[in-house]
């Protein structure tokens, strides 16, 4: 199903969300006004998650990097257009989304990935502390191999799937906010997302005990 | 590639834990400012190519005038020479072709007085008054007379040029309608 499908009107999920969106029609009208500077604050705030996406559906720093800055800039050049409709945030990631789908579709042929290094966090290092009490540099090692394994299992899903689990586990995005993105139904969500995870455990099961 | 088989929860978990350490897949505070950098000269460009889309097409359309324009003069002088050969004699119905050619020529014919012969007309002149005056001297006496002209066919391809040859004789003279070598189709006081 293609992501660019037309998209029902959004209902922002969490009151927290609502707020967001309703400070991002702010900024956007500001934009909209004429107010061009406008536009720094909304990439300030969403540069990171949605370079995080792509990248996650890329794999190449360089790539993410370009795209996100040419979301950024589709977003800019048509936000005269911009209804509100949507949450600022949905019509992003579609854009985000539609930009890196046509990406991998001229690149498929030629794929080659390059990582950012993982930044060592409280959570992970707790996760690496439950497989293994070694040394420093043996976490340091384990780390960098979890990461190429996971980098791996993450590359051999189909883009559908990899585009679910992204915006799920690592963006936090719930069911009906990713349903909204990619234009299609909760249910189709959660299916993709069960199989995307049956299929990583498959992948990953010597990690999972 | 899948099949249905349930997913643990305890895997779910520890599954969820292992794909979030992929937030920590981000890049330092340099690629930031890189992407910044980028970013506003992408923008800047994106604004100037914005604000000069007008001046653009307008330049296009030029662009789409200056390619066209020998095209658009030799289509012009083409057609101006097409509707002025359709204007001459060359390509004009010739009267005489007219009736031979077709059944609606034929027709025409038929329905029209159809001239073998050369067209007159004839002015009845109204008896001189007895009023005389200086300029005018009667030369018969009260006796109507007719002034008959013949109608000639002249260089004019389409159209007859009138050449009139008076010819004037009195009633009751013994001349007869088609004296003339003309066949008479109305008469009348004015032409």
């Amino acid at each position: 199903m293609s992501i660019a499908k037309a998209i029902t009107k959004s209902l922002v999920s969490s009151p927290e969300r609502r707020l967001e969106a309703d400070e991002d029609l702010a900024i956007v009208q500001k934009v909209q006004a004429g107010d061009v500077d406008a536009f720094d604050a909304l990439i300030l705030k969403y540069r990171e998650r949605v370079y995080s996406v792509i990248y996650n559906l890329t794999s190449n720093r360089e790539d993410a990097s370009d795209l996100a800055q040419e979301t950024f800039i589709k977003a800019f050049q048509s936000i005269k257009r911009f209804k509100g409709k949507s949450s600022f945030f949905t019509w992003l990631y579609r854009i985000a989304l539609n930009t890196s789908l046509t990406h991998l579709r001229k690149n498929k042929l030629r794929r080659f990935f390059s990582f950012e290094k993982m930044v060592e966090e409280d959570h992970s290092s707790g996760f690496i502390e439950n497989m293994t009490t070694d040394s420093d540099s043996d976490k340091a090692a384990l780390m960098t191999e979890l990461q190429e394994t996971l980098n791996d299992a993450f590359q051999k899903l189909s883009v559908k799937h990899r585009t679910v689990i992204t915006l799920f586990e690592i963006d936090g995005l719930s069911h009906k906010e990713i349903a909204e993105i990619i234009g299609t139904s909760i249910g189709t969500v959660r299916s993709r997302l069960h199989y995307a995870k049956q299929f990583l455990q498959g992948e990953l099961k010597e990690y999972l005990k | 590639m899948f099949s249905k088989r349930k997913i643990s929860p305890e895997n779910d978990v520890q599954l969820s834990q292992l794909l979030r350490m992929k937030r920590q897949e981000r890049p330092d505070d340099a690629f930031w400012g890189k992407f910044d950098e980028e970013l506003r000269s992408k923008q800047l460009s994106a604004l100037v190519r914005t604000q000069s889309w007008y001046e653009r097409t307008g330049k296009l359309a030029l662009l789409i005038a200056r390619k066209s324009a020998a095209a658009t003069a030799t289509l012009s002088i083409f057609a101006l020479g097409i509707f002025t050969i359709s204007k001459t004699e060359f390509f004009s119905m010739n009267p005489a072709d007219s009736v031979a050619s077709g059944p609606v020529s034929e027709m025409e014919a038929t329905e029209e007085p159809h001239f073998a012969e050369t067209p007159i007309f004839i002015v009845d002149r109204q008896p001189v008054s007895n009023e005389v005056t200086d300029l005018e001297i009667p030369k018969f006496d009260a006796a109507p007379y007719y002034e008959v002209n013949a109608l000639t066919k002249g260089a004019v391809p389409v159209s007859y040029q009138i050449i009139a040859e008076p010819k004037q004789f009195t009633a009751g003279s013994g001349v007869s309608d088609t004296s003339l070598g003309a066949k008479v189709i109305r008469t009348g006081i004015d032409f």
